[in-house]
């Protein structure tokens, strides 16, 4: 069983990889408004990066809407404790 | 280049690090930010699906061949009114090369169901999408004074029609191969236009990984993501092509390289070339790859560490496909390689970025690196010869845009030198090379279990030998027990290799002096002055009874020309050494001061 903290952290170093900062903190409110360079190209790196690192898929409709990390982290919590 | 951006490369040729590649792209940015720019360029896509990935990929690649490019990107979906009708801002980007980012879903009939009933109807689909490409081209020519990429036409992975798809007029692949090979045809009554094959491409890729319904429905890509660094991959090579800046010349390392085995212990008739076996057949294979490239102008040199006699006769093996007469210079010395790729280079009269090194050794390659970062150096591990053509090819160092005349005729020695600056080479530091890699020599008496491999390299060694005299195993057992004998072994290793058991000497005491039988060491570990080492441990057996003289029972043999210049370098004799004893005190031997390495008596 994998908790929400672990995810968060797994996130976080994912996150401090594809914008290539070290010092990145984030949280379940961090949204595209507050990391200039979360763009669409961002987006698809991010959430490749997620399927390959907790072993899952998203399916088309489950990305379309998320608002912030923590709705992300929701979701792989539903899919890896399946 | 650093070795996280040869890491960059590294990572492409499988789907699950392409994965990572993706993961990692911010951090590649950042390392080949420092690069050197060699070249400028500006591109402009003009798009048939998303572009900003390919954009962004393109950049990173072309940095790391040290090209800066500036791109514009047009509309979503926008090429054909793009190429037609030039927007202002594309006018005064004032494009160096337009990129027409097209594919399979661009075609007209893409998405829409066949009409079976009209077979004839696929000649003017064909006609249809031949003729729309035909006016972007004259209407960018026009307008434009640059140089036209467009891709062609992939294959789809799904087949409705099964093997039809291929066959019948209407079947999707038999249509994609009909408009590639008239865009192909149509784009020689253009100057500037090349095709960029993405049919070739996602077939080496594979078209079930090429193509990702998910990544062309939620993201509008025609490509999957994780096929996209191999497509821009190949759109730089391009780019740097059409720039000049591929590579011009591939700098070959001999033994091990171009055949199995070293030609100075194994001989002309021991090395590994031709039919009669898997590795002989790898190498064969090899030596036809770069003979290809020779026939379509790229230039080659020969760099091997060997007599020039021992290295030429390599090339006249009845098996070998390549010849002298190939190679517009060989450079085969003692010398340290950095400083006989000096030497090419000043032959040549060619830049230093325009070569591609390589060798199986890896110090070798780290050697030229370190002296020559801008030179692509590429270490062929010789347990793989089959891998070797994929090593030197993947990397698509030699892509020409168009082959010339001029390249299908320059080859060999004929090669007209480019006059090119030199770029300036400092001088050499071998010794501090050797330093840096943290060489420990273990030198002691051999265990029960090493005696077997002390044989071997006492019967195998031909280059570093002092007499060429086989030994059985009982006569290796007997020095290394025997009472009045000393036998020693010297094991290496630094921070890329460890070679294990490379030097043996023994012999036995006799009277006032120490007598040395056996002295062998393996090619691999040459110019790492090993046999001072070697010296400095014997003269601690000897002084442990006192013995001042060693007495070398020599014989000079076909190819122990190297142990001669070596043991002269040592002031164990003169290079005009007669076979027979030689005696010498051991402390006037010449050991180097402050050896790189450091030495563990053990």
């Amino acid at each position: 069983m994998k908790s929400y903290q672990d995810v968060l952290n797994s996130c976080a170093e994912i996150f401090r990889t594809v914008f290539s900062d070290p010092n990145l903190l984030v949280s379940a409110t961090t949204s595209a408004s507050d990391i200039a360079d979360w763009d669409s190209l961002a987006q698809i790196r991010l959430l490749m990066t997620m399927e390959q690192i907790f072993e899952i898929q998203f399916s088309l409709d489950e990305v379309e809407d998320l608002q912030n990390l923590g709705e992300i982290i929701e979701l792989i919590l539903t899919k890896v404790n399946q | 280049m650093s070795s996280e951006q040869t890491e960059m490369i590294r990572l492409l040729w499988t789907s699950k690090d392409r994965a990572t590649f993706m993961a990692s792209v911010a951090g590649f940015e950042a390392d080949v930010k420092s690069n050197e720019i060699i070249a400028e360029c500006k591109i402009a896509i003009l798009s048939g699906s998303t572009t900003s990935l390919v954009s962004r990929l393109l950049k990173l690649f072309l940095l790391n061949n040290g090209i800066k490019a500036e791109i514009f990107e047009g509309h979503f979906g926008n090429f054909f009114i793009d190429a037609m009708n030039p927007s202002a801002e594309l006018v005064a980007f004032k494009p160096d090369i337009i990129y027409v980012h097209t594919s399979r879903v661009n075609l007209k009939s893409f998405g829409k169901v066949r009409d079976f009933r009209n077979n004839d109807s696929s000649d003017s689909l064909v006609t249809q999408e031949v003729s729309q490409a035909k006016a972007i081209w004259k209407s960018l020519n026009d307008r434009f004074d640059c140089w036209i990429i467009q891709n062609n036409i992939d294959l789809t992975p799904d087949s409705p029609l099964g093997n039809s798809e291929g066959t019948e007029a209407m079947g999707h692949n038999f249509v994609a191969r009909e408009i590639n090979q008239h865009l192909v045809d149509e784009s020689k009554n253009f100057g500037q236009v090349l095709i960029h094959d993405i049919n070739a491409l996602s077939a080496s890729i594979g078209l079930e990984e090429w193509w990702s319904p998910r990544d062309w429905i939620q993201y509008g890509l025609a490509t999957s993501t994780i096929s996209h660094p191999r497509l821009a991959f190949s759109l730089a090579a391009v780019v740097t092509s059409i720039l000049g800046e591929s590579k011009k010349c591939l700098v070959l390392d001999f033994d091990n390289t171009l055949w199995g085995g070293v030609i100075g212990e194994v001989g002309v008739n021991g090395i590994e070339l031709g039919p009669d076996s898997s590795r002989g057949k790898a190498f064969l294979d090899f030596q036809l790859t770069i003979k290809d490239l020779v026939s379509r102008g790229v230039l080659i040199a020969g760099c091997t560490k060997n007599e020039k006699q021992t290295a030429l006769s390599g090339l006249s093996h009845p098996n070998s496909i390549l010849r002298p007469e190939d190679f517009a210079v060989i450079e085969a010395s003692w010398d340290p390689k950095p400083v006989a790729i000096k030497r090419i280079i000043e032959t040549l009269n060619i830049g230093s970025r325009s070569l591609v090194f390589v060798d199986d050794s890896k110090i070798e390659v780290h050697a030229v690196k370190t002296e020559f970062p801008e030179i692509e150096s590429v270490v062929l591990d010789s347990k793989f010869p089959e891998k070797y053509s994929s090593m030197v090819l993947q990397p698509r160092y030699f892509e020409s845009i168009k082959l010339t005349k001029e390249d299908i005729s320059r080859k060999g020695t004929q090669a007209s030198p480019r006059v090119k600056k030199l770029q300036s080479v400092s001088t050499y530091d071998h010794v501090q090379m050797l330093r840096d890699l943290n060489a420990v020599a273990t030198i002691g008496r051999p265990s029960v279990d090493q005696l077997d491999r002390v044989t071997q390299l006492v019967n195998k060694t031909n280059q570093f030998n002092l007499n060429g005299i086989r030994r059985t195993p009982s006569e290796i057992k007997r020095l290394a027990q025997d009472i009045d004998s000393c036998l020693l072994i010297g094991e290496f290793k630094d921070d890329l290799t460890n070679y294990g058991v490379v030097t043996v000497i023994g012999g036995q005491f006799v009277g006032d002096y120490f007598r040395v039988d056996v002295w062998v060491m393996s090619c691999r570990t040459f110019d790492r002055y090993l046999e001072h080492a070697m010296i400095l441990a014997l003269r601690d057996e000897m002084s442990t009874r006192s013995i001042e003289v060693l007495n070398l029972e020599f014989k000079r043999t076909a190819r122990n020309d190297y142990f001669v210049n070596s043991c002269a370098a040592l002031g164990l004799f003169e290079k005009s050494i007669s076979d027979g004893s030689c005696s010498v005190q051991v402390s006037n031997v010449t050991i180097a001061d402050e050896l790189p390495l450091k030495v563990v008596l053990r």
